[in-house]
Protein backbone atom coordinates (compact mmCIF):
# COMPACT_ATOMS: atom_id res chain seq x y z
CA UNK A 1 0.00 0.00 0.00
CA UNK A 2 0.97 3.30 -0.78
CA UNK A 3 1.43 5.75 1.94
CA UNK A 4 -0.94 8.83 2.36
CA UNK A 5 -0.02 11.94 0.77
CA UNK A 6 -0.48 13.52 4.26
CA UNK A 7 0.32 12.14 8.25
CA UNK A 8 -2.70 12.39 10.73
CA UNK A 9 -1.09 16.04 12.29
CA UNK A 10 -1.14 17.49 9.06
CA UNK A 11 -5.00 16.57 8.71
CA UNK A 12 -5.63 17.67 12.43
CA UNK A 13 -4.06 20.85 10.84
CA UNK A 14 -5.70 21.37 8.17
CA UNK A 15 -9.07 20.57 9.49
CA UNK A 16 -8.65 23.17 12.10
CA UNK A 17 -7.51 25.65 10.27
CA UNK A 18 -10.71 25.83 8.29
CA UNK A 19 -12.63 26.98 12.03
CA UNK A 20 -11.09 30.25 12.28
CA UNK A 21 -11.62 33.71 10.95
CA UNK A 22 -10.53 36.85 10.23
CA UNK A 23 -9.97 39.08 13.36
CA UNK A 24 -10.24 36.38 15.85
CA UNK A 25 -7.73 35.59 18.46
CA UNK A 26 -6.27 32.18 19.13
CA UNK A 27 -4.69 31.75 22.75
CA UNK A 28 -2.04 28.63 22.97
CA UNK A 29 -0.34 27.78 26.18
CA UNK A 30 2.76 26.91 26.95
CA UNK A 31 4.19 24.07 29.51
CA UNK A 32 4.02 20.49 27.61
CA UNK A 33 6.62 17.92 26.14
CA UNK A 34 6.22 14.72 23.72
CA UNK A 35 2.60 14.14 21.63
CA UNK A 36 0.95 16.74 24.26
CA UNK A 37 2.84 19.72 23.01
CA UNK A 38 1.96 18.69 19.35
CA UNK A 39 -1.88 18.25 20.24
CA UNK A 40 -2.23 21.34 22.01
CA UNK A 41 0.73 23.62 21.11
CA UNK A 42 2.05 22.41 17.91
CA UNK A 43 -1.30 21.37 15.65
CA UNK A 44 -3.22 24.78 16.50
CA UNK A 45 0.03 26.72 15.96
CA UNK A 46 0.63 25.20 12.72
CA UNK A 47 -3.19 25.55 11.96
CA UNK A 48 -3.51 29.50 12.86
CA UNK A 49 -0.73 29.86 10.74
CA UNK A 50 -2.39 27.99 7.91
CA UNK A 51 -4.95 29.91 8.11
CA UNK A 52 -3.26 33.19 7.92
CA UNK A 53 -1.90 32.26 4.76
CA UNK A 54 -5.34 30.56 3.32
CA UNK A 55 -8.70 31.77 4.39
CA UNK A 56 -8.23 34.31 7.54
CA UNK A 57 -5.04 36.53 6.63
CA UNK A 58 -6.32 38.43 10.33
CA UNK A 59 -6.62 35.18 12.45
CA UNK A 60 -4.05 36.42 15.23
CA UNK A 61 -2.22 33.80 17.45
CA UNK A 62 -1.12 34.78 21.09
CA UNK A 63 1.20 32.11 22.84
CA UNK A 64 0.37 32.50 26.73
CA UNK A 65 1.64 36.22 27.43
CA UNK A 66 3.38 36.19 23.73
CA UNK A 67 1.74 38.55 21.24
CA UNK A 68 1.59 37.82 17.39
CA UNK A 69 4.17 35.99 17.50
CA UNK A 70 6.67 36.32 14.02
CA UNK A 71 5.33 32.60 12.59
CA UNK A 72 7.58 32.89 9.81
CA UNK A 73 10.68 32.10 11.72
CA UNK A 74 10.05 29.53 14.68
CA UNK A 75 12.32 29.61 17.54
CA UNK A 76 15.14 27.05 17.02
CA UNK A 77 14.52 24.79 19.81
CA UNK A 78 10.86 24.63 22.30
CA UNK A 79 12.61 26.27 25.38
CA UNK A 80 12.18 29.43 27.79
CA UNK A 81 14.92 31.59 26.46
CA UNK A 82 14.28 30.70 22.67
CA UNK A 83 10.55 30.90 23.05
CA UNK A 84 10.24 33.65 25.19
CA UNK A 85 13.24 35.86 22.86
CA UNK A 86 11.08 34.87 19.99
CA UNK A 87 10.08 37.89 18.16
CA UNK A 88 7.17 39.29 18.49
CA UNK A 89 4.25 42.21 18.89
CA UNK A 90 4.55 41.82 22.78
CA UNK A 91 5.33 40.10 25.35
CA UNK A 92 3.14 41.54 28.44
CA UNK A 93 2.56 40.21 32.33
CA UNK A 94 1.46 37.33 33.24
CA UNK A 95 -1.13 38.40 35.13
CA UNK A 96 -2.16 40.66 32.29
CA UNK A 97 -2.64 38.36 29.70
CA UNK A 98 -4.86 36.24 32.18
CA UNK A 99 -7.21 38.99 32.96
CA UNK A 100 -7.91 39.64 29.56
CA UNK A 101 -8.64 35.69 29.30
CA UNK A 102 -10.93 35.82 32.24
CA UNK A 103 -12.40 39.06 30.82
CA UNK A 104 -13.56 36.64 27.90
CA UNK A 105 -11.56 38.47 24.94
CA UNK A 106 -9.77 35.55 23.84
CA UNK A 107 -12.15 34.35 21.16
CA UNK A 108 -10.25 30.16 20.76
CA UNK A 109 -8.90 28.69 23.16
CA UNK A 110 -7.16 25.17 22.24
CA UNK A 111 -7.35 22.48 25.34
CA UNK A 112 -6.44 18.60 26.16
CA UNK A 113 -7.14 16.11 29.21
CA UNK A 114 -5.69 13.02 31.25
CA UNK A 115 -9.40 12.28 30.95
CA UNK A 116 -12.06 13.76 28.19
CA UNK A 117 -15.81 12.75 29.08
CA UNK A 118 -19.12 12.70 26.82
CA UNK A 119 -20.14 16.39 27.79
CA UNK A 120 -16.51 17.54 26.80
CA UNK A 121 -15.27 18.38 30.92
CA UNK A 122 -11.73 18.05 31.24
CA UNK A 123 -9.37 16.59 33.76
CA UNK A 124 -5.93 17.10 34.11
CA UNK A 125 -5.53 16.98 38.38
CA UNK A 126 -6.88 13.51 39.93
CA UNK A 127 -7.81 10.53 38.18
CA UNK A 128 -8.85 7.38 40.19
CA UNK A 129 -6.69 4.36 39.79
CA UNK A 130 -7.87 0.74 39.65
CA UNK A 131 -7.86 -0.11 42.90
CA UNK A 132 -9.03 3.21 44.15
CA UNK A 133 -5.76 5.21 45.20
CA UNK A 134 -5.99 8.64 43.51
CA UNK A 135 -3.33 9.55 40.93
CA UNK A 136 -2.13 12.78 40.73
CA UNK A 137 -1.61 14.45 37.69
CA UNK A 138 -0.27 18.51 37.07
CA UNK A 139 -2.61 20.56 39.16
CA UNK A 140 -5.07 23.07 36.54
CA UNK A 141 -3.01 25.67 34.65
CA UNK A 142 -5.28 27.60 33.07
CA UNK A 143 -7.42 25.11 31.40
CA UNK A 144 -10.48 26.20 33.99
CA UNK A 145 -10.17 29.41 32.05
CA UNK A 146 -9.74 28.45 28.51
CA UNK A 147 -12.81 26.24 29.12
CA UNK A 148 -14.71 28.76 31.20
CA UNK A 149 -13.86 32.32 29.58
CA UNK A 150 -12.69 31.48 25.45
CA UNK A 151 -15.33 32.53 23.16
CA UNK A 152 -15.05 28.62 22.19
CA UNK A 153 -12.58 26.06 22.99
CA UNK A 154 -11.16 23.31 20.79
CA UNK A 155 -10.08 19.62 22.29
CA UNK A 156 -7.46 18.11 20.49
CA UNK A 157 -6.76 14.21 21.76
CA UNK A 158 -5.66 11.23 20.31
CA UNK A 159 -9.01 8.85 20.94
CA UNK A 160 -8.52 6.23 23.49
CA UNK A 161 -10.74 4.32 25.94
CA UNK A 162 -9.07 5.29 28.91
CA UNK A 163 -9.16 9.11 27.99
CA UNK A 164 -12.48 9.61 26.64
CA UNK A 165 -14.52 8.70 29.64
CA UNK A 166 -18.44 8.36 30.35
CA UNK A 167 -17.41 11.10 33.20
CA UNK A 168 -14.53 12.60 34.51
CA UNK A 169 -13.10 11.96 37.98
CA UNK A 170 -12.26 15.68 38.96
CA UNK A 171 -13.76 18.80 36.43
CA UNK A 172 -10.48 21.14 35.84
CA UNK A 173 -12.19 22.56 32.90
CA UNK A 174 -15.61 22.62 32.56
CA UNK A 175 -17.58 21.69 29.58
CA UNK A 176 -21.34 21.18 28.83
CA UNK A 177 -20.99 20.01 32.56
CA UNK A 178 -24.13 17.24 32.67
CA UNK A 179 -25.51 17.77 29.11
CA UNK A 180 -28.21 19.82 28.34
CA UNK A 181 -28.77 23.35 29.96
CA UNK A 182 -26.81 22.24 32.86
CA UNK A 183 -23.95 24.93 32.13
CA UNK A 184 -26.14 27.43 31.97
CA UNK A 185 -28.02 27.11 34.88
CA UNK A 186 -24.41 26.95 36.21
CA UNK A 187 -24.02 30.31 35.64
CA UNK A 188 -21.27 29.62 33.00
CA UNK A 189 -21.72 32.24 30.76
CA UNK A 190 -18.73 34.17 29.88
CA UNK A 191 -17.38 31.81 27.40
CA UNK A 192 -18.97 29.47 24.64
CA UNK A 193 -17.47 26.45 26.27
CA UNK A 194 -15.99 23.37 23.70
CA UNK A 195 -17.34 23.13 20.32
CA UNK A 196 -14.79 21.05 18.11
CA UNK A 197 -12.95 17.70 19.33
CA UNK A 198 -10.38 17.20 16.58
CA UNK A 199 -8.85 13.54 17.12
CA UNK A 200 -6.57 11.26 15.47
CA UNK A 201 -9.31 9.22 13.85
CA UNK A 202 -12.22 11.59 13.81
CA UNK A 203 -13.69 15.33 14.46
CA UNK A 204 -16.66 15.69 17.13
CA UNK A 205 -18.95 18.72 17.93
CA UNK A 206 -21.64 18.72 20.58
CA UNK A 207 -25.08 18.05 20.06
CA UNK A 208 -27.31 21.36 20.69
CA UNK A 209 -29.96 19.72 22.67
CA UNK A 210 -27.95 16.63 24.77
CA UNK A 211 -24.61 18.44 24.75
CA UNK A 212 -23.43 15.06 23.95
CA UNK A 213 -20.06 14.47 21.80
CA UNK A 214 -21.38 13.55 18.33
CA UNK A 215 -19.22 12.41 15.60
CA UNK A 216 -19.00 15.35 13.01
CA UNK A 217 -16.90 13.76 10.39
CA UNK A 218 -14.30 10.62 10.26
CA UNK A 219 -11.13 10.38 8.82
CA UNK A 220 -10.15 8.95 5.14
CA UNK A 221 -10.22 5.06 6.02
CA UNK A 222 -11.94 4.91 9.53
CA UNK A 223 -15.22 3.50 10.68
CA UNK A 224 -17.66 4.24 13.46
CA UNK A 225 -16.91 1.19 14.50
CA UNK A 226 -13.34 1.50 14.69
CA UNK A 227 -14.03 4.68 16.37
CA UNK A 228 -16.74 3.90 19.20
CA UNK A 229 -14.12 1.26 20.35
CA UNK A 230 -11.69 3.54 21.29
CA UNK A 231 -14.14 5.80 23.43
CA UNK A 232 -15.42 4.73 26.74
CA UNK A 233 -18.85 5.88 26.36
CA UNK A 234 -21.07 5.65 22.89
CA UNK A 235 -21.01 9.68 21.19
CA UNK A 236 -23.89 10.25 19.27
CA UNK A 237 -23.75 8.90 15.63
CA UNK A 238 -25.50 10.76 13.35
CA UNK A 239 -27.06 8.74 10.74
CA UNK A 240 -25.12 10.18 7.75
CA UNK A 241 -21.36 11.11 8.26
CA UNK A 242 -19.21 12.47 5.87
CA UNK A 243 -15.35 12.20 5.67
CA UNK A 244 -13.19 14.51 7.18
CA UNK A 245 -11.55 16.63 4.52
CA UNK A 246 -7.88 15.75 3.94
CA UNK A 247 -5.27 18.53 3.61
CA UNK A 248 -5.01 19.70 -0.21
CA UNK A 249 -1.39 18.96 -2.01
CA UNK A 250 -1.18 23.10 -1.41
CA UNK A 251 -2.28 22.87 2.28
CA UNK A 252 0.64 20.01 3.24
CA UNK A 253 3.16 21.73 0.74
CA UNK A 254 2.29 24.97 2.66
CA UNK A 255 3.19 23.01 6.39
CA UNK A 256 5.69 20.90 5.35
CA UNK A 257 8.00 23.53 3.45
CA UNK A 258 6.40 26.90 4.96
CA UNK A 259 4.79 26.29 8.19
CA UNK A 260 6.74 23.91 9.82
CA UNK A 261 10.20 22.80 7.43
CA UNK A 262 11.85 21.53 10.97
CA UNK A 263 9.25 19.74 11.96
CA UNK A 264 9.28 21.60 15.80
CA UNK A 265 5.13 22.03 16.18
CA UNK A 266 4.52 18.68 14.64
CA UNK A 267 7.72 16.40 15.70
CA UNK A 268 5.01 13.99 17.45
CA UNK A 269 2.65 11.73 15.72
CA UNK A 270 -0.46 9.81 17.03
CA UNK A 271 1.19 7.01 19.15
CA UNK A 272 -0.44 4.31 17.27
CA UNK A 273 0.22 5.42 14.20
CA UNK A 274 3.85 5.34 15.15
CA UNK A 275 3.78 2.13 16.73
CA UNK A 276 2.19 0.66 13.58
CA UNK A 277 5.05 2.39 11.30
CA UNK A 278 7.72 0.79 13.89
CA UNK A 279 5.93 -2.92 13.54
CA UNK A 280 5.32 -2.84 10.20
CA UNK B 1 16.97 53.17 53.89
CA UNK B 2 18.33 49.99 56.26
CA UNK B 3 21.28 47.73 54.86
CA UNK B 4 19.28 44.43 54.30
CA UNK B 5 22.38 42.05 52.77
CA UNK B 6 22.56 39.08 54.72
CA UNK B 7 23.46 35.37 54.30
CA UNK B 8 22.16 32.85 53.06
CA UNK B 9 21.81 31.31 56.52
CA UNK B 10 20.64 33.96 57.97
CA UNK B 11 17.91 34.13 55.52
CA UNK B 12 16.76 30.49 55.77
CA UNK B 13 16.98 31.75 59.37
CA UNK B 14 14.00 34.23 58.94
CA UNK B 15 11.35 31.35 57.58
CA UNK B 16 10.20 29.39 60.51
CA UNK B 17 8.46 25.72 60.79
CA UNK B 18 5.00 25.85 59.95
CA UNK B 19 4.73 29.08 58.56
CA UNK B 20 3.29 29.85 54.96
CA UNK B 21 6.07 30.48 52.24
CA UNK B 22 5.18 32.13 48.97
CA UNK B 23 7.59 31.32 46.27
CA UNK B 24 8.39 33.44 43.23
CA UNK B 25 9.53 32.47 39.68
CA UNK B 26 7.54 29.14 37.03
CA UNK B 27 7.96 25.81 36.50
CA UNK B 28 11.79 26.06 35.72
CA UNK B 29 12.57 29.68 36.18
CA UNK B 30 14.14 31.63 38.50
CA UNK B 31 13.04 29.83 41.69
CA UNK B 32 15.16 30.85 44.71
CA UNK B 33 17.13 27.46 44.36
CA UNK B 34 20.34 28.05 46.50
CA UNK B 35 17.74 29.57 49.13
CA UNK B 36 15.31 26.97 48.93
CA UNK B 37 18.54 24.21 49.93
CA UNK B 38 18.90 26.22 52.72
CA UNK B 39 16.17 25.74 54.43
CA UNK B 40 16.05 22.39 53.66
CA UNK B 41 19.72 22.37 55.37
CA UNK B 42 18.21 23.65 58.61
CA UNK B 43 15.47 21.20 58.32
CA UNK B 44 12.27 23.34 58.20
CA UNK B 45 9.02 21.54 58.72
CA UNK B 46 4.98 21.62 58.14
CA UNK B 47 5.52 24.65 55.05
CA UNK B 48 2.23 25.83 53.52
CA UNK B 49 3.77 26.77 50.02
CA UNK B 50 1.46 29.43 47.78
CA UNK B 51 3.01 30.20 44.40
CA UNK B 52 1.64 30.79 41.02
CA UNK B 53 3.29 27.78 38.61
CA UNK B 54 5.09 25.44 40.99
CA UNK B 55 7.88 23.74 39.32
CA UNK B 56 11.76 22.26 40.50
CA UNK B 57 10.93 24.74 43.82
CA UNK B 58 8.07 22.95 44.89
CA UNK B 59 9.09 19.37 44.04
CA UNK B 60 12.03 20.03 45.90
CA UNK B 61 11.04 20.98 49.23
CA UNK B 62 8.53 18.05 48.88
CA UNK B 63 10.72 15.80 48.66
CA UNK B 64 12.66 16.69 52.16
CA UNK B 65 9.86 16.76 53.69
CA UNK B 66 9.44 20.12 54.72
CA UNK B 67 5.72 20.76 53.38
CA UNK B 68 2.71 19.79 54.87
CA UNK B 69 0.49 21.85 52.39
CA UNK B 70 1.33 23.19 48.76
CA UNK B 71 -1.82 25.47 46.66
CA UNK B 72 -0.69 26.54 43.56
CA UNK B 73 -2.35 26.29 40.14
CA UNK B 74 0.29 23.61 38.63
CA UNK B 75 3.45 21.66 40.07
CA UNK B 76 5.43 20.22 37.37
CA UNK B 77 8.66 20.64 35.57
CA UNK B 78 7.13 21.98 32.19
CA UNK B 79 8.36 20.28 29.31
CA UNK B 80 10.50 17.55 31.50
CA UNK B 81 7.18 16.45 32.66
CA UNK B 82 5.51 15.37 35.82
CA UNK B 83 6.69 16.84 39.27
CA UNK B 84 7.73 13.43 41.19
CA UNK B 85 8.17 13.70 44.56
CA UNK B 86 4.80 15.97 44.77
CA UNK B 87 3.28 13.28 42.87
CA UNK B 88 4.24 10.78 45.59
CA UNK B 89 3.97 12.56 48.56
CA UNK B 90 0.53 13.42 46.96
CA UNK B 91 -1.04 10.24 46.26
CA UNK B 92 0.62 8.71 49.73
CA UNK B 93 -1.38 11.63 51.26
CA UNK B 94 1.81 12.74 53.16
CA UNK B 95 1.06 16.24 51.92
CA UNK B 96 -2.28 18.27 51.11
CA UNK B 97 -2.88 20.17 47.82
CA UNK B 98 -5.12 22.53 47.12
CA UNK B 99 -5.53 23.34 43.56
CA UNK B 100 -6.04 26.58 41.88
CA UNK B 101 -6.72 27.94 38.25
CA UNK B 102 -4.01 30.13 36.82
CA UNK B 103 -5.93 33.64 37.51
CA UNK B 104 -7.66 32.82 40.41
CA UNK B 105 -4.56 32.18 42.19
CA UNK B 106 -3.17 35.70 41.21
CA UNK B 107 -6.68 36.95 42.25
CA UNK B 108 -6.08 35.46 46.12
CA UNK B 109 -2.25 37.09 45.67
CA UNK B 110 -4.25 39.86 44.55
CA UNK B 111 -6.37 40.00 47.43
CA UNK B 112 -3.62 40.08 50.10
CA UNK B 113 -1.79 42.94 48.30
CA UNK B 114 -4.43 45.08 48.35
CA UNK B 115 -5.47 44.08 51.92
CA UNK B 116 -8.18 42.53 51.71
CA UNK B 117 -9.93 39.56 52.17
CA UNK B 118 -11.46 37.92 48.93
CA UNK B 119 -11.41 38.47 45.25
CA UNK B 120 -14.34 37.54 43.29
CA UNK B 121 -13.85 35.00 40.12
CA UNK B 122 -16.71 33.46 37.56
CA UNK B 123 -13.74 30.78 36.81
CA UNK B 124 -14.17 28.06 39.16
CA UNK B 125 -17.89 27.10 38.49
CA UNK B 126 -18.64 23.43 37.66
CA UNK B 127 -15.20 23.07 38.48
CA UNK B 128 -13.91 20.43 41.36
CA UNK B 129 -11.66 23.65 43.03
CA UNK B 130 -15.13 25.22 44.10
CA UNK B 131 -15.59 22.70 47.13
CA UNK B 132 -11.68 23.33 48.34
CA UNK B 133 -11.64 25.20 52.16
CA UNK B 134 -10.37 28.47 50.60
CA UNK B 135 -13.48 28.42 47.95
CA UNK B 136 -17.00 30.03 49.01
CA UNK B 137 -20.04 30.59 46.94
CA UNK B 138 -21.18 34.27 47.13
CA UNK B 139 -23.76 36.80 45.22
CA UNK B 140 -22.92 39.62 43.56
CA UNK B 141 -24.55 42.32 45.27
CA UNK B 142 -24.97 44.42 42.39
CA UNK B 143 -26.45 41.70 39.61
CA UNK B 144 -27.10 38.91 41.89
CA UNK B 145 -24.94 36.83 39.78
CA UNK B 146 -23.23 33.84 41.33
CA UNK B 147 -20.40 33.98 41.90
CA UNK B 148 -17.30 32.13 44.15
CA UNK B 149 -15.06 34.27 46.65
CA UNK B 150 -11.42 33.02 47.08
CA UNK B 151 -9.50 33.64 50.04
CA UNK B 152 -6.27 35.96 50.06
CA UNK B 153 -3.40 34.00 49.88
CA UNK B 154 -1.05 35.96 52.32
CA UNK B 155 2.70 34.51 52.74
CA UNK B 156 4.39 34.78 55.81
CA UNK B 157 7.30 35.04 53.95
CA UNK B 158 8.20 35.34 50.19
CA UNK B 159 10.97 34.56 48.36
CA UNK B 160 12.63 35.07 45.52
CA UNK B 161 15.28 35.04 42.88
CA UNK B 162 16.38 38.37 41.37
CA UNK B 163 19.00 39.22 38.92
CA UNK B 164 20.80 42.53 40.52
CA UNK B 165 20.03 44.32 44.00
CA UNK B 166 21.78 46.97 46.11
CA UNK B 167 22.20 46.24 49.66
CA UNK B 168 19.08 48.05 50.55
CA UNK B 169 16.89 45.82 48.51
CA UNK B 170 15.78 47.37 45.51
CA UNK B 171 15.93 44.52 42.77
CA UNK B 172 16.26 44.97 39.24
CA UNK B 173 16.07 43.26 36.18
CA UNK B 174 17.40 43.84 32.50
CA UNK B 175 14.33 45.41 30.03
CA UNK B 176 14.87 41.62 28.28
CA UNK B 177 13.34 40.44 31.45
CA UNK B 178 10.36 37.59 31.29
CA UNK B 179 7.18 39.06 33.18
CA UNK B 180 5.45 35.79 32.61
CA UNK B 181 5.59 35.47 36.30
CA UNK B 182 3.91 36.88 39.38
CA UNK B 183 6.85 37.83 41.42
CA UNK B 184 5.81 41.55 41.93
CA UNK B 185 2.02 40.92 43.01
CA UNK B 186 3.18 37.80 45.39
CA UNK B 187 5.83 39.84 47.41
CA UNK B 188 3.13 42.45 47.72
CA UNK B 189 0.68 39.87 49.28
CA UNK B 190 3.46 38.54 51.60
CA UNK B 191 4.33 40.06 55.60
CA UNK B 192 8.23 39.37 54.58
CA UNK B 193 10.51 39.25 51.46
CA UNK B 194 13.34 37.62 50.97
CA UNK B 195 15.15 38.14 47.47
CA UNK B 196 18.39 36.03 46.14
CA UNK B 197 20.14 38.11 42.91
CA UNK B 198 22.96 36.91 40.93
CA UNK B 199 24.61 39.91 41.92
CA UNK B 200 24.99 42.74 44.82
CA UNK B 201 25.44 46.25 42.97
CA UNK B 202 26.20 49.63 44.07
CA UNK B 203 23.61 51.96 45.17
CA UNK B 204 24.26 54.37 43.01
CA UNK B 205 24.10 51.85 39.67
CA UNK B 206 20.46 51.37 40.84
CA UNK B 207 19.85 54.96 41.37
CA UNK B 208 20.68 55.43 37.68
CA UNK B 209 17.90 53.24 36.21
CA UNK B 210 15.26 53.40 38.43
CA UNK B 211 13.06 52.13 36.50
CA UNK B 212 14.79 48.43 36.51
CA UNK B 213 13.80 48.03 40.06
CA UNK B 214 10.61 45.94 40.18
CA UNK B 215 11.12 44.96 43.43
CA UNK B 216 11.50 47.57 45.78
CA UNK B 217 13.62 48.08 48.55
CA UNK B 218 10.15 48.97 51.04
CA UNK B 219 8.91 45.87 50.10
CA UNK B 220 11.65 43.90 51.02
CA UNK B 221 12.75 42.37 54.31
CA UNK B 222 16.52 41.10 53.26
CA UNK B 223 18.66 40.29 49.87
CA UNK B 224 21.27 37.73 49.64
CA UNK B 225 23.87 37.66 46.98
CA UNK B 226 23.99 34.05 45.37
CA UNK B 227 25.57 33.82 42.10
CA UNK B 228 23.73 30.97 39.89
CA UNK B 229 21.18 30.74 42.57
CA UNK B 230 18.52 29.63 40.70
CA UNK B 231 19.90 26.02 39.71
CA UNK B 232 19.17 23.71 38.12
CA UNK B 233 16.32 26.04 36.54
CA UNK B 234 17.40 29.05 34.46
CA UNK B 235 17.57 33.07 34.94
CA UNK B 236 16.50 34.34 31.89
CA UNK B 237 18.25 36.36 30.24
CA UNK B 238 21.05 35.27 32.57
CA UNK B 239 21.40 31.94 32.01
CA UNK B 240 19.49 28.74 30.52
CA UNK B 241 17.83 25.74 32.95
CA UNK B 242 20.81 22.74 32.83
CA UNK B 243 18.81 19.91 31.81
CA UNK B 244 21.44 17.62 32.59
CA UNK B 245 21.26 18.28 36.04
CA UNK B 246 17.55 18.42 35.59
CA UNK B 247 17.25 15.11 34.44
CA UNK B 248 19.98 13.87 37.08
CA UNK B 249 17.37 15.12 39.41
CA UNK B 250 14.04 13.53 38.00
CA UNK B 251 16.09 10.29 37.78
CA UNK B 252 17.00 10.06 41.48
CA UNK B 253 13.58 11.04 41.75
CA UNK B 254 11.84 7.94 39.99
CA UNK B 255 11.73 6.17 43.62
CA UNK B 256 11.60 7.85 47.62
CA UNK B 257 15.12 5.72 48.60
CA UNK B 258 17.01 7.37 45.73
CA UNK B 259 16.04 10.13 46.16
CA UNK B 260 17.27 10.27 50.13
CA UNK B 261 20.51 9.58 48.35
CA UNK B 262 20.63 12.20 46.17
CA UNK B 263 19.03 15.14 48.79
CA UNK B 264 21.91 13.76 51.38
CA UNK B 265 25.05 14.23 48.53
CA UNK B 266 23.26 17.22 46.41
CA UNK B 267 21.51 19.01 49.67
CA UNK B 268 22.13 18.20 53.19
CA UNK B 269 26.49 17.69 52.64
CA UNK B 270 27.39 20.84 50.37
CA UNK B 271 28.00 23.79 53.26
CA UNK B 272 26.99 26.47 50.58
CA UNK B 273 26.14 26.96 46.66
CA UNK B 274 29.59 26.79 45.64
CA UNK B 275 29.83 23.28 46.88
CA UNK B 276 26.59 21.97 45.69
CA UNK B 277 27.44 23.36 41.96
CA UNK B 278 30.61 21.63 42.23
CA UNK B 279 28.65 18.66 42.57
CA UNK B 280 25.95 18.85 40.51
CA UNK B 281 27.44 20.60 37.41
CA UNK B 282 30.99 21.58 35.91
CA UNK B 283 31.89 25.55 35.37
CA UNK B 284 32.64 24.37 31.62
CA UNK B 285 28.61 23.05 31.87
CA UNK B 286 27.68 26.96 33.72
CA UNK B 287 29.65 28.71 30.62
CA UNK B 288 27.53 26.68 28.20
CA UNK B 289 24.41 27.55 29.75
CA UNK B 290 25.53 31.50 30.03
CA UNK B 291 23.46 33.59 28.14
CA UNK B 292 25.20 37.10 26.54
CA UNK B 293 22.61 38.41 24.60
CA UNK B 294 20.63 40.22 26.50
CA UNK B 295 21.95 43.37 28.24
Amino acid sequence: MSAPAYTINELMVAELSRHFRNDEIGFVGVGTSGRAFSLVVGIPLAAGRLAQLTTAPRFDLQIGPIIGPEMQELPERWNDSTVYSWAASGLIDGADNLDMFAKGRVDVGFVSGAQIDQYGNLNVTWIKGKDGRRIRLIGCLALPEHQACAGRSVILADLHPRVFVSEVDYITGVGWLKGGRSREEAGIHIGGGPQLVVTDKAIFDFAPESRRMRIKSLHPGVTVDEVVGLMGFRPEVPEKIPVTAPPSAGEVDLIRNTIDPRRLLLAHEPETAAKKRSAG
Amino acid sequence: MRDKLISLSEAASLIPSGCTLGLGGLMLRRHPMALIREIIRQGKRDLTLQTWVGGIDVDLLVGAGCVRRVEAAYEGLGPLGAAPNVRRAAEAGAIELEDYSETTMISRFRAAAMGIPFMPTRVLKGTGMADQAHVRPIVDPFSGEKLHAVAAAKPDVAIFHGYWADRYGNIQAPPGRNSDDVDTTIAKAADKVIVTVEKIVRHEDVMRRPTLTYIPQHWVTAVVEVPTGAHPGNCDTLYEPDFAALEAYLAAAKDATGFKTWLARHVLEPKDNAEYLALATTPGKLAELRMWSVA
